[in-house]
């Protein structure tokens, strides 16, 4: 199932950063994060509000109106390099972004057919090409009717096939890299299952590699086969999933998964405290107030996302 | 709230425009102390005379003294403003949010209300209203109000129906509290911000209306010195003695364009937040 | 004993579809439902399914458009004004959006006294809410604060001390935690298993997270579009669920722990939002067990402790199991 490139790396973050200057103040959405993913790949970016997964996502697009610094590495080329025109260019080629919510995601004046049929059209292809291209498209994103639907409206059709038309458009020029941005959150759970499955098989045969943002560790879970944990700007933990999900070792990541109601059996041990302000960080581990094995130099010295028994970790007692 | 009013006095101009509202409302109360001569004061010897020093703003065709005419004319042309926008308002905002909170019957009588004062631009009603009733004080003040309320009542409506779907009144009306605390409590102040917006810029319309029935001679009655008036009276010589009618006109325009310029800033700030 | 109960609820509602056609939206449709006292009933469903409609019609914040509310046996349609709103006062709300549920121009201490003044509390009110104020787990001093100040987490115990402060018998909460961070969800539900066993409340707890439904729930009703598919004690429904639609639910929730996986392979997606099924059951398009009979009749709900609305299940009573 695995091309024979699948060893390659495809992605090389380097001490990603990324600053919002807000009267006065500095605020470091990303405070750099270094990852690698390599070629059909689909690793999870979890976390909770403001921990800055989304900005992670779009800054290695640079669709953030921000201060961004470090090294993206797309097969060698730093993304961040690029003038803003080239930058333009890989979107939708090179690198697709799916957000989540499909609604404002889609032109309500324009059919679904002809938003598609765009993608190809703005690429230098002719009409009659983009509509084939696009009819077959919307038959591989599971359409059923496809002809017929190309020319309905946004509003015609439902969330789940709404979305499944962004994913279309998304992968329509053959992306190497898909970022999905809570792709189902606006979705009813039924059809967010049918949904991740479709994003997980066709990354698994087109070997398309995936970052997918989201709070939602089963998600991650059902689609993902890498995860990094990410807490105020800074990753925490990031491995295989398994590895991860079997044996978390961040007190972080050990407390989130504690959080997750089991069914009848359990006790929820809830994180004490509240999501940090991303204006007022506290000094050391950024995780440190709501740890509950945090020592004193967990103050003094903020751990390094270091490679420890096959993960990465950022955890002063673990190391 | 602090923090807004910092906002809105932000630009310059919207600080200049308050300056000169305070000076005109100053010059309104103050009236009897600063206006140099009784502006009902007739001096037929000293008709259509250019600005001097004697009368800063020359006299008009009864040579009375313009300048004390205008000031005079602050206090009368502002205060029926304030009082015709605060009966408009009132009656428009009360309306406007029973009309919003209880639907049904009571919204559509007050609607069906609201359509026939719409039949007629504002100002045509204010005019119809002062020739049924006559031109006195009292008639312009509800006649200017009349030609206000379907604004304020629509609007009322608009912003009630939006926010009376808003859970925090849902769980009010849970715990049991009435429906006039309801809309006097949850209601009415989270509707203030655009309604006190609204109000800035009626003071404005409420102005040029009340000008615009004294120019026709259907507004406060001469010799009364209501800038309107003023320049009903005085656009005979508009050739021959011109000073007669731009101080005055001049007064309106810097007093409605201020109105203005302070209302659509509250706006753009109520709008941001 | 009943706190609350449905009769035959019915709530439908007019939709213009264009200039010159309206359709009615059967926004709930012949729901029956009891809730008991000190119980925790929760309800699952997706969106459309008028889950959040049934709970309005029950607090009485809805008039249904047929059939009847009972509280404790009190009749909400025939009763007296003052007794209806007397029987409203106890039966409490907390809703999903801490930021439309507390009045943004009033200081937190204003809005726990508006709660507190319709109980008709005659001692102290300032102690009062203090100590309810602590027993939600904030410190007193929010009490002067504005909503805009405190967290999601902390309006939510804000909006929960409010419901509480009314003294009621029974609360609806809507998605209270949907809109709140994994981490605080998790304080939020361990609070208001806490105050629903010190104070012997019932709850329906209204979610569409069946995780967080099955750890806090005694039992539980499934809804699809409208109508109640399934109902029994919540260990029953998740472990052995009965209806396909349930079992749809289960498997689809995506999950760290792959347990209570059924094979939903066969079943047809639909792809239309609104169903425009007219006879029989409204599951029928996407059961793959679905057959003629199905299609032209509507199912009940039968059964003994474990209730289920479908034919392909009925006759089953709860001992053969």
């Amino acid at each position: 199932m695995r091309s024979l490139q699948s060893n390659k790396v495809l992605l090389d973050v380097r001490n990603l950063k990324v600053n919002y200057k807000l009267s006065g103040s500095t605020i470091r959405a990303v405070d750099g994060v270094s990852f690698t993913l390599k070629k059909g790949d689909r690793v999870a970016i979890v976390g909770e509000s403001g921990s800055g997964k989304s900005t992670l996502g779009l800054s290695i697009i640079r669709l953030c109106p921000a201060e961004i610094t470090g090294e993206v590495l797309l097969e060698g080329l730093d993304l961040l390099k690029l003038e803003e025109e080239e930058i333009r260019k890989m979107r939708g080629s090179e690198v697709s972004i799916i957000f989540q919510d499909p609604g404002s995601a889609l032109n309500p004046v324009m059919r679904v057919g002809e938003q598609v049929m765009e993608v190809f059209t703005s690429h230098g292809f002719s009409k009659s090409e983009a509509y084939n291209r696009s009819l077959g498209l919307l038959k591989i994103v599971g359409i059923p009717d496809a002809g017929k639907r190309m020319g309905y409206y946004p509003h015609q059709l439902s969330g789940g096939m709404k979305q499944r038309i962004i994913i279309a458009m998304a992968i329509a020029l053959g992306p190497r890299l898909i970022i999905a941005d809570e792709p189902t959150s606006a979705l009813d759970v039924t059809i967010q299952d049918q949904i991740l499955k479709l994003i997980r098989n066709l990354s698994e045969s087109k070997g398309l590699s995936m970052i997918l943002i989201t709070h939602d560790m089963g998600v991650a879970a059902e689609v993902c086969n890498y995860i990094g944990i990410m807490y105020a700007g800074r990753i925490l933990e990031m491995g295989s999933l398994e590895d991860i999900f079997n044996n978390p070792k961040h007190p972080y990541t050990l407390s989130l998964m504690s959080c997750i109601p089991k069914g009848q059996k359990g006790v929820l041990k809830p994180l004490p405290g509240n999501v940090p302000d991303m204006s007022n960080l506290p000094e050391g581990c950024k995780f440190r107030p709501r740890c509950p094995y945090a020592q004193e130099y967990c103050r003094l010295d903020e751990p390094e996302l270091v490679p420890i028994e096959g993960r990465l970790i950022a955890c002063n007692r673990v190391r | 709230m602090i923090s807004t009013i910092k906002e809105v006095l932000r630009y310059k101009m919207v600080l200049v425009c308050v300056l000169l509202l305070s000076a005109f409302i100053a010059m309104g109360l103050f009236a009897n102390f600063i206006a140099p001569y009784n502006p009902l004061a007739t001096n037929l010897s000293q008709s259509c005379q250019p600005p001097s020093l004697s009368h800063p703003f020359g006299t008009d065709e009864l040579g009375r003294d313009i300048l004390s005419r205008v000031i005079y004319g602050a206090r009368l042309t502002l205060s029926i403003a304030f009082a015709a926008t605060a009966v408009g308002a009132a009656v428009g905002i009360i309306g406007g949010v029973f009309s919003g909170f209880y639907g049904g019957a009571v919204d559509m009588v007050i609607q069906r209300l609201t359509d026939v004062l719409l039949a007629l631009p504002g100002f045509l009603l204010a005019i119809m209203f002062i020739a049924i009733m006559g031109n006195n004080l009292t008639t312009v003040i509800v006649s200017v109000a009349l030609a206000m309320i379907p604004s304020f009542i629509r609007m009322a409506r608009g912003l009630t129906l939006q926010v009376k779907e808003l859970e925090y009144v849902s769980a009010a009306k849970q715990l049991g509290v009435r429906n006039m605390k309801v809309m006097t409590r949850h209601i009415i102040p989270n509707i203030s911000p655009t309604l006190i917006a609204q109000v800035t810029l009626n003071l404005g319309t409420a102005i040029l209306f009340i000008s615009g029935l004294g120019f026709l001679g259907i507004g406060i009655p001469p010799p009364q010195p209501e800038w309107g008036t003023m320049l009903g009276t005085g656009s005979a010589y508009i050739f021959y003695a011109p000073h007669i009618i731009i101080f005055p006109g001049l007064a309106v325009f810097l007093v409605v364009f201020s109105f203005n310029r302070i209302g659509d800033r509250i706006g753009e700030v109520i709008a941001v937040k | 004993m009943e706190i609350v109960r449905g009769e035959n609820l019915s709530k439908f509602y007019d939709v213009k579809v264009s200039t010159t056609k309206s359709s009615v939206l059967k926004a709930v449709e012949g729901v029956n439902i009891s809730i008991r006292a000190k119980e925790v009933f929760g309800l699952v469903g997706e969106s459309g399914s008028g889950k959040s409609t049934l709970g309005r019609l029950l607090l009485w914040l809805e008039r249904p458009s047929s059939g009847r509310v009972l509280f404790k046996d009190l009749d909400l349609l025939k009763a007296k004004k003052k007794v209806v709103k007397e029987a409203r006062r106890k039966m409490q709300v907390v809703f999903q959006n801490p930021d439309s549920s507390l009045d943004p121009r009033m200081k937190i201490g204003k809005i726990l006294l508006e709660g507190l003044e319709c109980s008709g509390y005659k001692g102290n009110c300032h102690d009062r809410i203090k100590s309810v104020v602590e027993d939600v787990g904030l410190r007193p001093d929010v009490i002067d604060m504005f909503p805009h100040h405190l967290s999601g987490g902390m309006k939510q115990r804000v909006a929960v001390a409010r419901a509480i402060l009314a003294e009621p018998e029974f609360i609806v909460l809507d998605e209270p935690t949907s809109a709140l961070d994994v981490s605080v969800q998790a304080q939020i539900l361990n609070l208001l298993t806490e105050i629903q066993k010190k104070i012997g409340l019932s709850y329906l707890f209204i979610s569409h997270n069946l995780s967080v439904v099955s750890y806090v729930s005694n039992r539980v009703g499934v809804m699809y579009l409208g109508e109640l598919v399934e109902i029994g004690e919540s260990n029953e429904v998740f472990n052995n669920p009965l209806h396909p639609y349930t079992k749809l639910l289960i498997s689809s929730v995506p999950s760290l722990y792959m347990s209570n996986k059924y094979d939903v392979s066969n079943y047809n997606v639909i792809h239309e939002g609104s169903n425009g099924v007219v006879k029989g059951c409204k599951f029928s398009p996407r059961c793959p067990y679905s057959d003629d009979l199905c299609r032209s009749k509507e199912p009940k709900l039968e059964g003994v402790g474990h209730l289920v609305s479908c034919f392909h299940v009925s006759g089953v009573t709860n001992a053969a199991r």
